[in-house]
């Protein structure tokens, strides 16, 4: 029941985000914001993959068919967290290294700040950094994994990843940059965020599919996660 | 490309056609042909920009290139169609988003600098900093006092360039059998080629920066 709850959770995050969280997006100024060395507190993520069919026949019978999707999607997502546990892949750790090479790349210095997120969403308060540090990037993380706008073949399950991050100056809590990204949208939105189109080569026609190719479906996530993970770096540039 | 891409494309090329204005999307223009360019941007032409009160005011302002539009040269043989937009003076901190809107297959090229009063270039937003934000290819960023002119012109390195999109959506069908009402629910998945050009729209809008809350200083 756990998952169900989990899976529904997931569905209505995506929901929210494509309906506009009514944040606007503000960019950095590197030029003014005077910003050298960056504090990254532990990215908020969610506990696992999560492997969403964006529509099919269940959601015409109403809360009968609400609930058997949402077990399905709860076993979908089960049988892929068995998938990446046996790739070993964790796409969070790979996630936080990839962002912190693409902000070096960029000439920030960054600093780990090791936090447990209770909540999803942003951080209300920046913890103390382990150095002093002009800036704090804090990130949440939606929902990421695979997505298929529809059972048919012709809308294979592709890569996906949301979240939402803000660049937050140090001495005065003022915004330097605030944004969302969001990799491969079913939803339609009426908000500004950033949108990426997944790599093509990692499509899946159906779960079963991805299922037979663990190497691929992990291959696949870890290429969107680099993928976001640049963009946000790039956003900072 | 294979044969389903080629479906694809005529589909969507045929949706969006649909939905243009008069019915007809434009041929993509894949060169500046204008003859009498410039050798700078005519800073008289400059279409002023509002800055609204607050957020979710914003007065966006619309503009196309074509044919008909300016053009200046900026060295021999190398032709841009432009538009040149006057910021609004004073301090405020807003930002600048310029928006470029797909039409058929076509997207244009934008390039983007700012300007002084007297139309000397202070900086040229990079060409990687125009992502999809949304349907439109954007860059957002931050204004400086000093800068009193946008300019935007067709990037005559990027034009003709191709780049594919992936867009997935979902469609909700609600029908009657006469005693009852029911829905089916439907999904897409449509990868479409798009090519730069030196025609199309772009809308620029200022939105204003809320000031800091003190109470979190």
């Amino acid at each position: 029941m756990r998952g169900i709850a989990r899976s529904a959770l997931v569905f209505g995050f995506l929901v929210i985000l494509s309906g506009c969280a009514g944040t606007p997006e503000i960019p950095y100024d590197h030029s003014t914001a005077n910003v050298h060395t960056i504090g990254l507190p532990t990215p908020g993520f969610p506990s696992d993959a999560s492997v969403v069919l964006a529509s099919d026949v269940g959601q015409s019978f109403g809360l009968i068919g609400a609930l058997v999707d949402a077990g399905m999607q709860s076993s979908r997502d089960s049988q892929f967290k068995d998938l990446l546990a046996k790739q070993n892949y964790t796409a969070s750790n790979q996630f936080t290294q990839s962002l912190t090479a693409a902000m070096q790349q960029h000439g920030y210095t960054v600093v780990p700040i090791a936090v447990e997120r209770k909540d999803s969403g942003l951080l209300k308060d920046m913890p103390p950094a382990p150095q002093p540090v002009d800036a704090y990037l804090d990130i949440s993380v939606f929902s990421y994994g695979y997505i298929a706008a529809g059972i048919q073949d012709a809308a294979p399950y592709r890569p996906f990843m949301v979240l939402q991050c803000k660049l937050i100056k140090a001495s005065d809590n003022s915004v330097l940059m605030q944004d969302r990204i969001d990799l491969n949208p079913v939803l339609p939105s009426n908000s500004k965020e950033v949108t990426l189109s997944p790599a093509p080569e990692y499509q899946f026609a159906n779960f079963d599919t991805l299922m037979a190719q663990p190497d691929r479906a992990a291959e696949g996530l870890q290429t969107s996660v680099v993928q976001v993970a640049t963009n946000l770096g790039n956003l900072m540039q | 490309m294979n044969s389903r891409g080629v479906l694809v494309i005529g589909f969507g090329g045929l949706l969006l056609a649909a939905c243009a204005s008069n019915g007809v999307v434009p041929p993509p223009m894949l060169a500046v042909t204008a003859e009498n360019c410039a050798a700078k941007p005519d800073l008289t032409l400059a279409q002023p920009l509002i800055l609204a009160d607050k957020p979710g005011d914003e007065k966006p302002v619309a503009t196309s290139f074509d044919a008909q539009s300016p053009c200046y040269e900026s060295s021999p043989g190398v032709k841009s169609y432009y538009r040149i937009f006057q910021m609004p003076a004073g301090t405020v901190s807003y930002t600048v988003s310029v928006a470029s809107t797909p039409f058929g297959q076509g997207v244009f090229a934008p390039d983007v600098a700012l300007l002084d009063g007297n139309g000397n270039k202070l900086r040229e937003i990079a060409r990687q900093n125009f992502v999809f934000r949304g349907s439109d290819l954007t860059t957002l960023f931050r204004n400086h006092p000093e800068e009193r002119y946008l300019l935007v012109w067709s990037d005559p390195d990027g034009l003709g360039k191709t780049f594919e999109l992936t867009k997935e959506a979902t469609q909700v069908y609600t029908g009657s059998t006469g005693f009852s009402t029911y829905q089916i629910h439907t999904g897409t998945d449509t990868t479409s080629q798009y090519i730069y050009t030196a025609n199309g729209n772009v809308t620029i809008t200022l939105v204003p920066i809320p000031a800091p809350d003190p109470k979190k200083s």
